[in-house]
């Protein structure tokens, strides 16, 4: 396998674990889940290009247009955030502690 | 120069952990932006001028920009960067170590695990200049969109139709 493919899937594993680790941000892990959406559509652009696949570069385009709406909805919630708390931090988001 | 695009895919994930180690969203974002224009050179350098196009145009010039305009509405007084706190450059730090350990252990020689080979240099060979086809590849494939792939078109259209729907009803007060 190119090394190429495994340095674009090693980008998509670090920003999969800093999606999954939050910190004080809620804006950083939106951040990192746009990072795994650029790396799935680096990695489906360069697999459908090399090995001439000339229908499978639609894929990368419908990928951007879904994460596209991805990043509208997660944006629109992180706005709602900091309307109610005046910031992101993810230690707000304690209203269902148990 | 015939190394360049692996250069360009280490410089790649080494954006890539420069947001991932969480330090504030400003720079996080901006690490992405230099990721995303690597990408857009690492697509382009295998022959898809269109879709590096594409990342730089929706991408990059599109879904950054609403973030950058988000993040300057929530951010705070003093934004931490990689060098102010020892949790972001240790995370960095690791990451760094794994990409740096990754490439070594890869150049190391040709590994095999369960018939899939890793390693070995005619990965480099392989995505090399290629100059001028007679099909445009990503064109032609851009361009299928709306002839073979009429049912994505629809679908997607759809879908972004009724996520500005969905965003409105979020974003609504509600006293």
């Amino acid at each position: 396998m190119p090394y190429i493919y495994m340095n674009i899937m090693l980008a998509f594993v670090i920003s999969l674990i800093g999606t999954l680790m939050y910190r004080s941000h809620l804006m950083s892990s939106l951040l990192c889940l746009e990072g795994m959406m650029l790396s799935l559509f680096t990695l489906n652009a360069l697999l459908s290009l090399n090995m001439n696949f000339t229908l499978s570069t639609t894929v990368p385009l419908i990928l951007l247009v879904f994460a596209a709406c991805e990043a509208a909805v997660g944006l629109a919630l992180l706005i709602m955030i900091s309307n109610t708390y005046g910031l992101d931090y993810v230690q707000n988001l304690n209203l269902l502690q148990c | 120069m015939m190394y360049i695009v692996f250069i360009m895919s280490v410089l790649y994930v080494v954006g890539f952990i420069g947001f991932s180690s969480k330090p504030s969203p400003v720079y996080g974002g901006m690490s992405l932006v230099v990721s995303g224009g690597l990408g857009c050179g690492i697509v382009m350098s295998s022959g898809g001028s269109f879709l590096g196009l594409v990342v730089f145009l929706v991408y990059l010039g599109g879904m950054m920009v609403v973030f950058g305009y988000t993040i300057a509405m929530a951010t705070e007084e003093y934004p931490e960067t990689w060098g102010s706190n020892v949790v972001i450059l240790s995370a960095f730090l690791v990451g760094l170590l794994m990409e740096v350990s990754m490439v070594m252990w890869l150049f190391s020689g040709e590994h095999e695990l369960v018939g899939f080979y890793f390693g070995g240099l005619e990965g480099l060979m392989v995505l090399g200049e290629e100059g001028f086809e007679y099909v445009r590849e990503d064109y032609s494939g851009g361009a299928s969109l709306y002839s073979y792939g009429f049912w994505f078109l629809a679908m997607a259209g759809w879908m972004l139709f009724v996520s500005i729907f969905i965003a409105i009803e979020v974003t609504r007060k509600r006293y």
